[in-house]
């Protein structure tokens, strides 16, 4: 069973890495915050592999353990870690004339995200990812019509934050 | 630019996420670690808060038992020891009653949300009434052991000696639980109700379009 628990839970980090990576850095500004929100994360991964039954993507499943995770995540708790070094590590990007403007916008949204609401980051992360009204309502645990209204009133505060960057919100 | 132009053209082609390297093997050791760090929290903080109740207990039965031939002080022994039962027995329960609060990181958020709100009121009511379920049974069982004590003290000791110990007997004892009094209130007004607060804000954030709709 631990060798089993050990096979998923790499095949999950593998596959939804940067899942894992969107999370931490959205709600985390520092590297040090970010290694320990991710070092909870993966514990609260951990644990959940034994409930997890299948009925839902393995995506949604990982999403509402990491952003629960975050929402509730106290960093003024005294930290049990030890372990300082970075688990993470990413390789450094190829500065090209094209990249630069491109991770500039990048990090924007990163600080503009870090900025909203701590419910309103995790509902625009994820519709930036790409997830449907009826994943983000499962994860949410509110209905898809809700999902609707709380997604515009993020993406127009979004919009403000990024003082011009999107034209159409 | 557009939001979906933002969405496609830079959040989804972010390198950064797909240029991640993580050393999975020691991260299994360290969560694995951090499981067992978890675990063993809990087990030692109900093993302090229960066990040393239950054999302080034990210790003051046994010296109520050697001090039999003197009733009044005796009795005073066995009030301790009902005391520290009493806290003893009020974790268990509390403990117990608590296990529905518990945080579950695979329920939905909302649902996350309200648990974790409910285990931090539940922890300021604790705090703030720590003074009703412990503080004062120990009080009532020290201060009545003190006040025995030094009545029958008076009968081999001059007055005024008698008067000086049981005075700094109970000024100790004022100092000490009045002390545990004040770090448990400041707990209270520096972690808990800021993180109260923030719970609230997030639940009402959650639920207040719902409430629109």
């Amino acid at each position: 069973m631990v060798a089993d628990l050990e096979t998923i839970f790499k095949q999950w980090l593998g596959e939804h890495k940067g899942l894992l990576y969107r999370v931490v850095r959205a709600y985390c500004n520092t590297a040090a915050d970010q290694d320990d929100l991710f070092q909870e994360i993966c514990l609260q991964l951990w644990l959940s592999i034994p409930r997890f039954e299948g009925k839902a993507k393995v995506s949604t499943w990982i999403y509402r353990v990491a952003l629960n995770t975050a929402l509730v995540w106290n960093r003024g708790e005294k930290n049990r870690r030890k372990h300082r070094d970075r688990f993470i590590t990413i390789a450094p990007p190829q500065q090209t004339a094209d990249s630069q403007p491109s991770q500039e916008i990048i990090d924007r949204l990163y600080e503009a995200v870090r900025k909203l609401p701590k419910v309103d980051t995790s509902v625009v992360l994820m519709h930036l990812d790409g997830l449907g009204y009826d994943e983000m309502a499962q994860i949410l645990g509110i209905s898809e019509s809700n999902v609707g209204v709380k997604l515009n009133r993020a993406k127009k505060q979004l919009a403000q934050l990024l003082g011009g960057l999107i034209d159409d919100v | 630019m557009t939001f979906n132009e933002l969405q496609k053209n830079y959040w989804q082609k972010d390198a950064a996420a797909s240029k991640l390297t993580i050393d999975s093997d020691m991260l299994i050791r360290e969560v694995k670690r951090n499981k067992e760090a978890f675990e063993s929290t809990i087990f030692w903080r109900d093993f302090r808060e229960v066990a040393v109740s239950i054999f302080m207990a034990g210790v003051f039965l046994y010296e109520a038992f050697a001090s039999k031939d003197n009733i009044w002080v005796a009795g005073s022994l066995v009030v301790l020891a009902i005391a520290c039962l009493f806290v003893a027995a009020f974790f268990i329960v509390d403990r117990r009653l608590q296990r529905k609060n518990e945080i579950r990181h695979t329920d939905p958020l909302l649902a996350c949300i309200e648990s974790s709100l409910a285990q931090v009121t539940h922890q300021i009511w604790l705090l703030k009434n720590v003074f009703w379920w412990y503080l004062l049974p120990f009080i009532a069982g020290i201060s009545l052991y003190v006040l025995i004590d030094s009545w029958q003290a008076f009968k081999v000791l001059p007055a005024k000696y008698v008067l000086a110990g049981c005075l700094l007997g109970m000024l100790f004892v004022t100092l000490v639980f009045g002390g545990v009094y004040w770090l448990n209130q400041y707990t209270v007004r520096k972690n808990l109700i800021p993180r109260k607060d923030e719970l609230k804000g997030m639940l009402k954030n959650i639920t207040n379009d719902t409430k629109a709709m």
